[in-house]
């Protein structure tokens, strides 16, 4: 980030990171509830590696790192999206591997 | 679709099979099953199949003999004696809940409980006895649970695994649940329950040797090397979703209890051997 | 930093690296792998959070392998073209819907990156 002008108040020099910090955060939101709402669309076809990156997401958002927070977001979303699919595709799927259907 | 026969092909061995129908029942579904894995293992005897890996495994089987002088589990079916026959606070003891007093009835369960329409597994019952009679509910997965679940299952050895589906449609649904998630494929790692124990029992993976469908629940409770304790079905069921890194039902959940009502049909007729060692 | 990695840093640009990552599922042109390519592929194939090809693969001198899947070994021979090879690891159920090996790939379990180098690996095999 650049380095604020010194003819900058202070005040304003503080407003700089908090913004950005502001706009970090809201991104990281937005990535997390989705992750959050498409998990819970697997239903009972949830993945663990989707569970374990939601918790990395919330505790980088709670230290502060809404950067990594949303990274991790992300991947637990596309990972959400994956078990959503597998749980579609195996409604139908699964008789080809059964016995006696 | 694809049959025990495809598999089978697909494996090199020649069979003819009926097409089986959409909706087959269970006991169609049961037999194909039991054919299917004796095609699979032709020297290892129906009966055998309960002792899972031990039946496959020359190397596996010599070890499991020599543990059998001393199971691990032996103080645990005592300690689980002693809680089923002492009197809850009530006077009453967990023989009042159960048929013929809970003795020798490990291979009714799990049955379909056609007015409250749902599956009753040995430790629900257990746990609903208690709570029936003013006591707290135990955890489910080992402790306590498992073993009165084992002092029971011990009091029933030898005995012939007897499941019934009703002519109940809630019951063949909760049947057909079970069967469902069994060979659904689930996880990151894509694999259902049915993709290592159906399609690949008697190979190894990694340093596990994987065991067959049939006969499996039949050893329950089982005391596991790798948890130096007994366990209950449902402990296992999390533990293989784990392994998939599919997120794990609750101990209990409808989901399990179905699923343990369909696989415990497939192996009706093969006898009790709960409590058992596995690696 | 890989290409996943560097989808996964930038904001705003998702789905355009989703579609990347999708129609890039392929091999690119390769230049000859260097020993830390193929150091890092074997470390990925045998890492059991990882590749963990051994669960199922008997292959080089790992240890405890499991016999699910065929031995891996003469890959060039049998995989001439890398981008088949690529694609059979990215998701085998494409090619054979009774596997049980993971779509490596198209479930996020090595990046497109990683099962490079795990080719990389192989190859020498």
């Amino acid at each position: 980030m650049n380095k604020p002008l010194l003819t900058i108040g202070i005040s304003l020099a503080l407003s700089v990171p908090l913004a950005a910090q502001a706009g970090a955060k809201e991104d990281f939101n937005e990535v997390y509830a989705k992750a959050q709402s498409t998990h819970q669309d697997a239903g009972n076809f949830q993945w663990t590696t989707t569970t374990d990156r939601m918790k990395a997401a919330k505790t980088s958002a709670e230290s502060g790192d809404y950067d990594k927070a949303a990274s991790m977001a992300r991947q637990a979303l596309k990972l959400a999206q994956e078990s959503v699919a597998q749980r579609k595709q195996q409604q139908e799927a699964w008789r080809n591997a059964a016995i006696g259907n | 679709m694809l049959k025990a026969k495809v598999i089978l092909v697909a494996l090199g061995a020649a069979l003819a099979m009926p097409q089986a129908l959409a909706g087959a029942t269970p006991e169609e579904d049961r037999k194909e099953t039991v054919e299917y894995f004796k095609q699979m293992f032709p020297d290892v005897p129906l009966e055998e199949f309960v002792n899972g890996q031990y039946a496959l495994n020359e190397d596996r089987r010599k070890q499991w003999e020599s543990m059998q002088d001393f199971p691990p589990y032996e103080f645990a079916v005592a300690e689980g004696k002693e809680m089923f026959e002492t009197p809850f606070a009530n006077g009453k003891t967990y023989a009042s809940c159960f048929e013929n007093g809970g003795i020798g009835i490990r291979q009714n369960y799990p049955y379909f409980d056609t007015e409250k329409k749902e599956v009753i597994t040995l430790e629900l019952a257990i746990n609903r006895c208690r709570e029936a009679n003013g006591e707290e509910p135990l955890r489910w997965k080992k402790g306590a649970i498992a073993s009165i679940s084992a002092y029971m299952a011990s009091t029933s050895e030898g005995k012939p695994i007897n499941i019934e589906v009703p002519d109940d449609p809630d019951a063949l649904a909760a049947y057909q649940d079970g069967k469902e998630f069994y060979y659904s494929r689930r996880g990151q790692l894509n694999f259902s329950c049915a993709s290592c124990h159906v399609q690949n029992p008697g190979k190894w993976i990694r340093a596990d040797f994987l065991s067959p469908a049939l006969g499996q629940p039949s050893n329950f409770p089982v005391h596991r090397s790798k948890w130096g304790e007994l366990g209950t079905l449902h402990r296992r069921f999390a533990g293989c979703n784990n392994n998939v890194r599919a997120e794990p039902l609750p101990a209990q959940s409808e989901e399990y209890r179905n699923l343990e009502y369909f696989l415990t049909y497939m192996s009706n007729g093969l006898p009790v051997v709960g409590p058992a060692t596995r690696p | 930093m890989s290409a996943e990695e560097d989808c996964v840093m930038r904001k705003g640009l998702i789905s355009v690296c989703l579609t990347t990552l999708a129609l890039s599922a392929t091999a690119p042109v390769f230049a000859e792998p260097t020993q830390a390519d193929i150091d890092r592929g074997k470390e990925l194939a045998f890492s059991r959070k990882d590749g963990n090809c051994l669960a199922c693969h008997k292959m080089d001198d790992g240890k405890l392998t499991g016999n699910i899947g065929p031995e891996l070994v003469d890959m060039k021979t049998r995989y001439p073209d890398r981008e088949i090879l690529f694609k059979r690891i990215w998701d085998e159920t494409q090619f054979n819907p009774m596997t049980v090996m993971p779509p490596f790939g198209r479930h996020m379990i090595l990046s497109e990156e990683e099962i490079n180098r795990v080719i990389d690996y192989l190859y020498t095999l």
